[in-house]
């Protein structure tokens, strides 16, 4: 029996190779490939996640001009093609709101930034004070949310305005649209205050607690730079999600309550609970913690160095929908891009670089000049996703 | 042209060689198809209710998407693969006479 230590036996250059020479080749190449399969994806994916988790001034300053360079230009309905008019006005108030937030957290990073990005963020706050951006609203309530801010419901979506816009002051006491934002957080915490429950209908009949999310993100992110104080309803609003519309089992928020008793019409969702966490980040850290705990630890999916988000929790099937987009093998997109945010919070670097490597991966970052943006994102896309890697950390 | 004798060692450089080639190519063929997808804004048309919109972005999509998960996981496995055969050639061969 040949000594299995000896090396096999060498073979002339026209000779035919032996079978030990194979069979070494074979095994060595076997593994190599093994090694490229298992590493090669990690290696080559999502290489700037650490100079995004190090928010270095470059990485964000790319992805930051290409959204400036789509709100500058104009982002309107006619950019979405959702095949609902409602949606296609969402998606565009959205990229104005997402933009403000992402190109403010930038800026206030980086205070070399503030003059680059004032034209945008002041172009992307004039749209989204403009009635003809709520003609979906308009059509949903009958009036338009401006037309009807004494009113004590509705138009919950403009807690995502009055986020953006308070990120805006923050950059600019001075805000040209500082009298609108006072006028939409008094409405807000009027329309939180007259309900028992702290329930603010989006739509007719609808409510949807990361909405909520988003008035209490807006009236926390008023108080850090007003001075006002709102601390108690605050916390209020905060236990009222924890215990009704938290899911006890996954940790995940319900994804849309019964408006006038608050039980949940809809399942736990990883993309409303991610966005919450964001959210939750500007007005109670515990809760945004464990909302961002939810999706991090307890609904993140692995593979090869690449993170995703479940979008129901485990062991709960369900399809997506407008908000998660498309759920494959049970992780959506949706909740994969909002959880970059709730990595940041957690300052968890190594769940940040994942599901960057993902973002990146199916989104393909194309380079144009000195920007960057993500080839799959479109306008709305890439403002989340800046918005999302540039969530601040306490 | 007299073709000159082809060892182990000289094959395998050669398959090497063309599948560097090929994946060069592969990728080179990626990133043009981004940048024109990129320019033509084809990608978010996927979320058009229909129409020809729907069918160029999804084949589009479709293109750029196996190109790219076949080169990021297939093609530096199969160039590992092939440097190593090609290095446990030289390092196993003994030169002929």
């Amino acid at each position: 029996m040949q000594d299995p230590l000896t090396l096999p036996a060498p073979f002339e250059t026209h000779a035919r190779p032996s079978r030990a020479f194979h069979l070494t080749r074979f095994v060595v190449s076997a593994a190599l490939f093994a090694t490229g399969v298992l590493s090669g994806p990690r290696l080559l994916v999502g290489t700037s996640a650490d100079a995004w988790t190090d928010d270095e001034l470059d990485t964000a300053r790319a992805l930051g001009d290409a959204v400036s360079e789509d709100v500058t230009s104009g982002v309107t309905t006619t950019a979405f093609h959702t095949g609902s008019a409602r949606f296609d006005g969402e998606w565009a108030m959205g990229t104005h709101q997402m933009a403000v937030l992402g190109l403010a957290q930038i800026s206030l990073r980086h205070p070399e930034l503030v003059d680059r990005y004032r034209p945008a963020i002041a172009a992307a706050s004039r749209v989204l004070v403009e009635p003809s951006t709520y003609a979906f609203g308009a059509d949903a309530w009958g009036a338009g949310p401006f037309d009807d801010l004494a009113s004590d419901r509705g138009h919950a979506y403009l807690g995502y305005v009055a986020l953006a816009l308070g990120l805006a002051r923050e950059l600019d006491p001075q805000l040209p649209e500082r009298a609108l934002h006072d006028a939409l957080i008094e409405a807000l915490v009027r329309r939180l205050e007259a309900h028992p429950l702290a329930i603010v209908e989006t739509y007719p009949g609808e409510a949807y607690p990361c909405d909520l999310a988003s008035i209490a993100g807006a009236i926390g992110q008023y108080d850090r730079v007003t001075g006002s104080d709102h601390g108690a309803l605050l916390s209020r609003v905060a236990e009222i999600q924890r215990e009704r519309f938290v899911d006890p089992r996954s940790g995940y928020l319900v994804q849309s309550v019964d408006v006038a008793t608050g039980e949940p019409r809809d399942a736990p969702r990883g993309s409303g609970t991610a966005l919450a966490a964001y959210f939750w980040s500007f007005a109670d850290e515990a809760l945004a913690r464990e909302l961002a705990r939810a999706v991090i630890e307890g609904g993140r999916e692995d593979l090869l160095g690449f993170s995703a988000i479940r979008e129901h929790p485990l062991g709960v099937e369900g399809s997506g929908d407008i908000d998660s987009g498309p759920v494959v093998l049970g992780v959506s997109v949706s909740a994969t891009g909002f959880a970059m945010a709730s990595a940041r919070l957690l300052h968890d670097d190594d769940a940040f670089v994942g599901l960057h490597r993902t973002a990146s991966l199916f989104g393909v970052p194309v380079a144009r000049g000195e920007t960057t943006r993500f080839l799959s994102g479109g306008p709305l896309g890439n403002a989340i996703l800046l918005a999302m890697m540039t969530a601040r950390a306490s | 042209m007299k073709e000159r004798p082809q060892g182990e060692p000289q094959r395998t450089a050669r398959v090497l060689a063309w599948t560097t080639l090929a994946v060069a190519s592969c990728a080179v063929l990626h990133d043009l198809l981004a940048v024109v997808l990129d320019r033509l804004d084809l990608i978010p048309r996927l979320l058009s209710p229909s129409g020809l919109d729907v069918i160029l972005a999804l084949l589009s999509a479709l293109v750029l998407f196996v190109l790219r998960l076949s080169l990021l996981t297939l093609g530096p496995a199969i160039l590992l693969a092939l440097l190593g055969a090609w290095l446990t050639t030289l390092a196993l061969r003994r030169p002929a006479g």
